[in-house]
């Protein structure tokens, strides 16, 4: 018996080496040129790529489900520091809020009707994620102005 | 090649740590790079260039589809991109931020283990061992890669020695003196010269001259594989399988 193990490959695989060596690098390939490579090597993409495009699905998904978690965290401790402000602090975050809606409202007044359907019935954890939507929608709506007045120039 | 690989998973890195899925930046950055344009297309090439460079592919043929377990480079990719994202694997993104370059250390990682494992197992000759029934039976382990793949017996057969014959004899039947044999030669003599541009600078090969060489070395080889399986009475089953 020999326990002998070879550390190098075999003669054999170095013709298979030599044979494969077309002298092409992927990371210099753009897409094209790589789905090309591919087929011609007859690799069925297929199936690869639903599987790959369901695992970028779910990956994303746990992204959302994360990122929401951490939103909730931070409203609970805007929360928390608006109730340790007394009451004159949590009114002035719904003061706040009721403001953005009605902002939001003169352009868009769906949207608003659903963030003041929540607002009704909002505790101050609510609250404290409603004015970061608001706050968001705020912001992409400037970027888009923004954007709007470039696009006239 | 199915008894020794029927998972790709390395025993090492997750029986013994728990899966943690990728999250948080980590999690954002695999995203970022999978949405890349050509991700899996880049792996998949990736990974055939890999087991190009590990002699995977069969020189007597061009089919490129099968990798250890049957699968392709581009199942392959898909394998490690989930096993990354599921935690199987451990992403140290301080030691290696980019997530594409991780994915291709966790391949290259698959092929060399089932490499190394191959050779472990079949550099052993065969035994006979006693049955449960008391019949003579050959030993399961040190058979496991005796396999069905012509190329994989030519490989791993007797620690590579069917394949070493089968190159020297190859080398031998060309025109002597001719480009072909010299690169043949080359090749049986000197592991560097599996490398193009090593080899052509050995023997001092035009480009033209070298490509036209490998052309009729790719012309010659399935005939003489045919040849050589009778004259050396490799099994016939084998030679069907490679078909």
């Amino acid at each position: 018996m020999s326990n002998e193990i070879p550390p190098e490959p075999g003669k054999i695989e170095r013709l298979s080496v030599l044979m494969r060596d077309d002298g092409i690098d992927p990371e210099t390939m753009d897409a094209g040129q790589l789905t090309q490579y591919v087929k011609d090597r007859k690799v069925d993409m297929s199936g690869p790529q639903k599987r790959f495009a369901a695992l970028l699905k779910k990956a994303k998904a746990r992204q959302t489900l994360e990122r929401a978690r951490e939103r909730r965290l931070q409203a609970v401790e805007r929360a928390k520091a608006a109730l340790s402000g007394g009451v004159g602090a949590v009114e002035a975050v719904r003061e706040r809020v009721r403001a953005m809606i009605e902002s939001l409202g003169q352009h868009h007044p769906d949207q608003a009707q659903v963030y003041a359907r929540e607002f009704e019935k909002a505790t101050l954890e609510d609250l404290a994620m409603l004015e970061e939507d608001l706050t968001l929608l705020e912001m992409e709506a400037s970027e888009d102005d923004k954007g709007d007045s470039q696009d006239t120039r | 090649m199915n008894a020794l690989v029927s998972d790709n998973r390395e025993p090492n890195e997750t029986s013994v740590q728990e899966r943690v899925p990728l999250s948080g930046a980590k999690l954002d950055a695999a995203i970022r790079a999978m949405e890349s344009t050509g991700f899996l297309e880049k792996l998949t090439a990736r990974i055939m260039k890999l087991a190009a460079a590990k002699g995977f592919y069969s020189p007597f043929e061009d089919d490129d589809a099968n990798l250890p377990g049957g699968k392709s480079s581009a199942d392959l990719a898909g394998d490690v991109v989930e096993k990354a994202l599921d935690g199987s694997y451990t992403w140290d993104d301080q030691k290696q931020p980019d997530f594409y370059r991780f994915c291709w250390s966790r391949a290259e990682s698959i092929l060399s283990n089932w490499l190394d494992k191959s050779r472990r197992l079949t550099s052993m000759s065969p035994t006979l061992e006693e049955g449960e029934a008391g019949e003579v039976e050959l030993n399961p382990v040190n058979t496991a890669t005796n396999g069905t793949d012509l190329y994989e017996v030519l490989r791993f057969r007797d620690g590579g020695r069917l394949g070493d014959k089968l190159l020297e004899d190859f080398a031998l039947s060309l025109p002597d003196n001719s480009h072909e044999q010299a690169i043949l030669l080359a090749i049986f003599d000197n592991r560097e010269c599996a490398v193009r541009t090593y080899c052509r600078g050995q023997l001092k090969l035009s480009e033209k001259d070298y490509d036209a060489a490998m052309k009729r070395i790719r012309r010659a080889a399935p005939s003489f594989l045919t040849n050589w399986c009778r004259v050396n009475n490799v099994n016939g089953v084998d030679r069907k399988e490679i078909r």
